[in-house]
Order: C-alpha cells, then structure tokens, then sequence
C-alpha cells in the first residue's frame, strides 16, 4: 500500500488529561496507519484510550504531542474538510430528547449538503427504524440505529465508529455487518473501536490492541489467530513420559495429561512437537485456534484464557466419562 | 456562513420565546391597565414622602413628581425589573448555547459535522440574540395594547418603545456573558452558577448604590450592568448613548473572546 492511501495516520499522538493538580496519561506516542479500503478494529478494554484516540481525529480535543492526519488532511489544521468526508457514531450518543428523529437527520443532511435522502429511507428500512418518534422514546437499540443511520447517510470516505453495535440485537448486528462490508466493497475505509472481539473477528481486515493508552500490536485477524498460538491436543497409545519429553520442544508449554491425552500450548512452527512424536503410534491430534478473545488477553500478560482452556477440556472429560 | 444552524436554533427554540415574550407582554399590559388614575397617583406619591429618599432610590424612585405621572409609574414599577426577567431568559439562552449541549454530550456528534466550532458557536448566539429582541418586542406589544385598552392613562408612545428597546443591550450582554463562561468552562453547573453570580451581584450593587450614593457603594455600580440598563432613567430623560455604546462593546468582545476560547480547547 502507498502513503497515498493512506487514511488514517498518527504520529507520536499523545494525550494527558490535566485536572488540577492531577494528570493522566491517556494516549502515549500511539503510531498508527489505516488503509483506504480496510474495516479497522480498535481494540482495548474501557479506558484503554480508545475513544481519546477518536476524539483527537475528530479535533475535539486537541493532542497533547504528536499529531493526525486523517485523509491526508492535518486533524486540527483542515477539521472541517476532514469532517465533510467522514461518518461518527461516538459510543454514547447524545440527541436532543425532544426532537423527532426525522428532524436531526433533516437538520444534519442540511449541514453535510447534498444527502440523498432516499438513501437514508433506505438505511432506516434496512435497520427497521421508524423515524417519525422522538429520540427520547427510543429504546437504546434504536438509539444506536439512529446514529448509524447518521453516521452513514452522507456515504463517507471515513466511518469512525466508537462501539457501533452495542444494543443491536444480533439480527441487527448482522445487518451492521453488512453495511460494513458494503462500505468496503465500495473502497470507502471504517475504523471501529469495540471491545466485543467477536465483532472485530467477523468484518475486520486489521486489529490494533491497546492498553492503559499504548498499543500493543496491530495485526491482520488472520495473523493473529493462525500465527500467535494453537491449542493441541494429542492421544498416543502410551502416555507414559510423554509429558516431561514435550515440555522440552521448542514452542511448547503449559503440557498436562489430561486422562487418556495430553494438552498443549504450541508456539511457532509444528515441525518439532511432530519430530518429538516420531516414536509414538498417534492415535488422535486436535489443533484449535486460540479465539481473538484469548490473543487479547494474552497481549495483556494475564493469562486466565489458559486456565479457562483447561477447564474447558475436564468439563469435556467429564462429559464424556459420564 | 451557511445559516443552517441560525434557522435550526429558531425552529427548535421560537415557542420559548414566544412564551416569554408573550408572558412578560402579558405582565406588562397588567401593569398599565392597573395604572392608578391621577389622584391615586399623586396620593401614592404622596404617601413615599414618608419615606427615605434612600430607599426610593434603591427602587428607581429619585423624582417625586415624575413618579406621579403614568410614565413614572411604569418606569419605577415595570422597567425597574424588567430586565432581571429577561435577564433569566438570556441566562437560559446563554447556556443553550453550548453549555447545556456539551453537558448532555451532543456536541461529540454535532461538531463531527463539516461545521467550524465558532460558526456553530457564532449561528446559535445570533439566533438566540433574535429571539432576545423578538421577546422584548413582544413585551412593547403587551405595553402598547395595554395603553390602548385604558386610553386615560397619557403616556407617550415612543419613550415607551425607547425604554423596551433599551433592554436589549444589556439582555444580549447577559446572554454574552453567560456565552462566555460556556466557551471558557466545560462544567454546566459551575456556567449556570457564574452567570446567576453575575446577575444577582450586579442587581443588588446597582440597588445598593443607588440607595448608598454619597458612598463607595454608588462607585461599585460601574461594575454592574443594571448600571448602564437604567430602565427608569431612560424612560425620563431618554437613552444613555455612552451606556448603549459601552453594552455592544462589550457584547462584542465576549463574543470575539468566546469564539477564540471554544475553537481552542478540548470538549467535554
């Protein structure tokens, strides 16, 4: 990819929050690339420093150090050229509570210029929203449909979507999946921030991981679930000593016999946990990909998914030994 | 300038403004149809001999004869306070500004929009700068069918719309001032506190110096805008030029202030 198509990109981009006395670093240095065309996962826990990163590529709150280009525009120098060309749903939106729906998508069109306003009737059919109610009728799913539909209605080059589906029932989210994928089909670029990896995992091309406001790995979805680590399970006819011999492979850890097989953690290539079993009659061997979810947890250093995986597998046991 | 938020900031606004005008109208049309005939009048005037010039003056009251009349009787008991209810409509403009839609997180959305802070900023004051002046028109209206309806009360038809007229300076300075503090803080409540600091000391210094006016107190009123308002005085002796001239001043420079200060710091 060329710098040309570049989107989205951040240099050193920091942010401290001053009150009073009090600081918090809530962005460090956070260098980041988003392509024309790709849906763009932001992931990270709440206060990760998600939405403080939306909000600087917004121009809401100016960085503290470094700096943004979004469509190769300066973030604080061309905010509102940026803004013509971009969609925002923010995590919690806010309308005002009397007003008809179909009065602030009016009201927003008329600000944008140039919205198609069948497009729009078409997007609200296509999330079942009914337009004509007040905002503070709407159900919390509903709320959400609408900004969609606000974020979506001038067709942007840039979607930036902080918690998109959050209150979508799944027959909703499938639907948002689906506007995504159109988006991209048609080259336009989203960038979405969740902390629902299942989300990310179904649209996204790449992920950026963020913790206490750094990042920690940007990688495709399919990097990070074929390449980080695999869970393998083996059954030989004989166990004995098998377990002391795997833990000394290359990649290997975390090996338990679990009954009638052994479990492992399998990091890098396969080539020597096979050469290790060069002398054993397999009688079965399972790989299962670690979920987005484990990764995530993994980049964190905090490693329950382990625990959790093992407990999984004696549920199963005991399932079938029952 | 596009003009899209000026016109979406009356559609969504007008009916409020329409309910103060027509209310403090309403109020207004009261006061000149109680307007006691001359008789009642010289007695009352008579009976606040009994008191200190003092607190006369505190209420707009210096000149005993002109109180008599029915155009002094509106001046001390209607234009007196005229501008501390519109003083409350400004204030509740002013943080409708930007204060209220920050408070409640609209502006995360609305300023997504291909639209400059200060032009947003810049539309929404001057609507709500109209529907000021729309109000204090529809309180002339409320005086002027009043004078209608009870033709023995002779007042003279163009003081009267001077000294309502007279009100917009420094109703719009208020709503600057209120602006302001919305620019400059993030916090509503500690905005909605400011500008009802700003209104309640400035009345009660221009009350006090008035009533206190061989001492510090009368120097303290330059601080308050009831000061350079002076509904009672307008309506005797006519408009203050300087007064009026030193109120757009200054609704311009809170105005310049405020759109520098909002384009530049982070939102809430």
């Amino acid at each position: 990819m060329t710098v040309s198509e570049l989107v989205i990109q951040t240099n050193n981009l920091t942010k401290v929050y001053k009150t009073g006395r009090k600081q918090k670093l809530a962005l460090e240095n956070l260098n980041l690339s988003v392509y024309r065309g790709e849906i763009f996962g932001y992931l990270g826990p709440n206060g990760a420093g998600k939405t403080t990163t939306i909000r600087m590529l917004l121009d809401l709150i100016r960085p503290t150090s470094g700096s943004a280009k979004v469509l190769g525009m300066d973030t604080q120098a061309s905010a509102v050229d940026i803004h013509k060309q971009i969609g925002f749903l923010p995590g919690e939106l806010a309308l005002w509570n009397n007003e008809r729906a179909i009065n602030i998508i009016r009201y927003f069109g008329r600000v944008r210029g140039k919205v198609d306003m069948a497009y729009v009737r078409q997007l609200a059919d296509r999330l079942q929203f009914d337009t004509s109610m007040r905002v503070r009728d709407y159900s919390t799913g509903n709320k959400r449909k609408l900004g969609l539909i606000l974020a979506l209605m001038n067709r942007p080059q840039l979607l930036i979507l902080d918690e998109p589906t959050s209150g979508l029932d799944p027959l909703m989210q499938q639907v948002f999946n689906e506007l995504m994928l159109e988006v991209k089909r048609e080259g336009r670029t989203v960038f979405l921030s969740s902390h629902l990896l299942s989300e990310v995992q179904a649209i996204c091309d790449r992920v950026a991981i963020l913790r206490t406001g750094q990042l920690k790995a940007v990688e495709t979805v399919e990097d990070l679930t074929h390449v980080d680590f695999r869970w393998v399970s083996i059954r030989t006819r004989n166990l004995q000593g098998l377990v002391s011999r795997l833990g000394s492979v290359p990649g290997v850890t975390e090996v338990a016999q679990k009954n009638s097989h052994i479990e492992l953690r399998l990091n890098g290539d396969f080539d020597p946990l096979m050469r290790a079993l060069n002398d054993q009659y397999v009688v079965d061997l399972r790989v299962k990909e670690p979920t987005l979810e484990e990764i995530f947890l993994t980049f964190y250093d905090n490693n329950p998914a382990v625990k959790r995986h093992h407990a999984e597998v004696e549920h199963v046991e005991k399932e079938q030994v029952s | 300038m596009t003009g899209v938020t000026f016109f979406e900031t009356l559609r969504r606004h007008w009916r409020a403004m329409l309910y103060w005008g027509l209310g403090v109208g309403l109020m207004a049309l009261l006061q000149v149809v109680i307007v006691p005939d001359a008789d009642a009048l010289r007695q009352m005037t008579a009976a606040y001999e009994a008191f200190p010039p003092e607190f006369l003056a505190a209420f707009g009251i210096t000149d005993l004869e002109y109180a008599a009349t029915a155009e002094g009787y509106l001046a001390s008991q209607f234009f007196s306070i005229a501008l501390v209810i519109f003083a409350v409509y400004a204030v509740i403009a002013g943080l409708n500004v930007t204060a209220n839609d920050e408070d409640a997180g609209i502006t995360n959305t609305l300023l997504s929009l291909p639209l400059a802070r200060w032009q947003w900023m810049l539309e929404k004051t001057l609507a709500y700068a109209v529907m000021i002046s729309v109000a204090v028109l529809l309180t002339f209206a409320g005086l002027w069918v009043g004078i209608v309806m009870t033709p023995s009360v002779e007042v003279d038809f163009g003081k009267i719309l001077v000294t309502t007229l007279n009100i917009i300076p420094p109703a719009l300075a208020i709503l600057l001032f209120t602006v302001l503090m919305g620019a400059i803080f993030r916090r509503k409540s500690l905005v909605t506190t400011l500008a009802a600091v700003f209104v309640v000391a400035s009345y009660f210094i221009d009350t006090l110096g008035r009533a206190a006016s061989t001492t510090f107190a009368a120097d303290l009123r330059a601080l308050s805008i009831f000061r350079y308002y002076d509904g009672p005085g307008v309506m005797q002796y006519g408009p203050d030029a300087a007064n009026i001239a030193l109120l757009v001043t200054a609704v311009v420079l809170m105005l310049i202030v405020s759109l520098w200060t909002f384009q530049r710091r982070d939102l809430a």
